[in-house]
């Protein structure tokens, strides 16, 4: 991920949820910039701009090169906030950062050769993305892994991914966390058996400390 | 269906009509894809218990279905034909508070077409309006 994408931005003074409202209706998106050899600064930048920024290959750990006033500051997208159901970018923060430093990212975890997985079995991912120490540079857009000739029952954990990581990055997880695993498919008895539950009303809920109650209630007896 | 093991209290004021938006699980977080409401709702266990249904049968045994709501809002009701008065009535049943934003049910393991069937199908059972959702690539996980 050496490619960075250019970005503009206006530093603005006003701040709070009614001069931020007034900047998304002109098709800009309020967000920050702090980090390295940066004060923290309210600035803006456009919506399709960000929007393309933030939607190429290398997703969310994308470098881009921010401009503000006259400046230019080697940045990554953090805490993007979007609106709930229309998505749309509400505001995002630009953390400036060292380019030999190394900065904490989430690398996506991409799954390949699934066709070659078991036949009868359900690829199921329990890991979508790594935590890892990376520097900025050097960050992969993704890392792959082969679920090929795996059965049900197999499990890939992180410590599959290793070898992917550039030298001196590290993952910020635990190795034996588990990525991927092969499920077996739920069986016509045990499915037939979730229906049949499934018209069955749930026992009455017992009520916290009634048995407490009840046991001072015999101590005073 | 769904209910709480344990209450602090049997019976609960009547849920406020609901404003505003949802404030969390508003994507797809353990999945690959999802089903959003977009309009505000209370979601009975019956209805989630059958969406549920409506999905693992759509996707034929495949597939990994994850609820991400909980019915814990106890409704109660008075026994028909009954004079007003005479206090609250008796525990009926349980909801899902439900906001607009709100990602209910996610599906992992089956390719996207099967899951937008799965998803509409489930969507039928539901007294919300929904959308189908996709999980952003190097999201939250």
């Amino acid at each position: 991920m050496s490619n960075q994408v250019k970005l503009t931005a206006d530093a603005r003074s006003k701040k709070g949820k009614g001069a931020s409202g007034r900047l998304r209706k002109q098709g800009r998106v309020p967000g920050i910039l702090y980090g390295y050899q940066v004060a923290p600064t309210s600035v803006s930048v456009g919506a399709l701009d960000l929007y393309h920024a933030l939607h190429t290959e290398a997703g969310r750990n994308v470098l881009i090169r921010l401009e503000v006033g006259g400046e230019a500051y080697l940045t990554v997208p953090r805490d993007i906030q979007h609106h709930p159901i229309r998505g749309e970018t509400l505001h995002v923060d630009f953390l400036a950062v060292d380019r030999d430093q190394q900065i904490a990212v989430e690398i996506p975890v991409h799954l390949v050769d699934e066709d070659d997985a078991a036949a009868e079995g359900i690829v199921n991912q329990v890991l979508y993305a790594v935590a890892a120490m990376v520097k900025p540079m050097e960050v992969p857009n993704f890392l792959e892994l082969s679920v090929a000739g795996m059965e049900i029952g197999d499990v890939r954990r992180v410590e599959d991914l290793r070898d992917q990581l550039p030298a001196g990055a590290e993952f910020d997880v635990e190795l034996e966390r588990t990525v991927v695993t092969i499920n077996a498919p739920v069986s016509e008895e045990a499915m037939e058996a979730m229906e049949e539950a499934a018209g069955i009303e749930a026992p009455e809920p017992e009520l916290v400390g009634e048995d407490e109650d009840e046991a001072s209630a015999d101590d005073e007896d | 269906m769904l209910a709480p093991k344990r209450v602090k209290h049997r019976k609960q004021h009547r849920p406020r009509p609901l404003k505003g938006l949802s404030k969390g699980h508003s994507q797809v977080y353990v999945g690959d894809y999802g089903l959003m409401a977009t309009t505000p709702g209370w979601i009975t266990a019956r209805q989630i218990e059958s969406a549920r249904i409506a999905i693992t049968r759509a996707v034929k045994r495949g597939g990994k279905v994850r609820i991400t709501i909980f019915p814990d809002r106890s409704i109660t009701r008075k026994p028909l034909e009954t004079r007003m008065g005479s206090g609250k009535g008796s525990p009926d049943h349980w909801v899902a508070a439900v906001k607009p934003g709100r990602v209910m049910f996610e599906l992992s393991g089956v390719d996207e077409d099967l899951a937008r069937e799965a998803m509409r199908k489930a969507s039928h059972k539901l007294p919300v309006k929904t959308k189908f959702v996709k999980r952003e690539d190097g999201g939250e996980a």
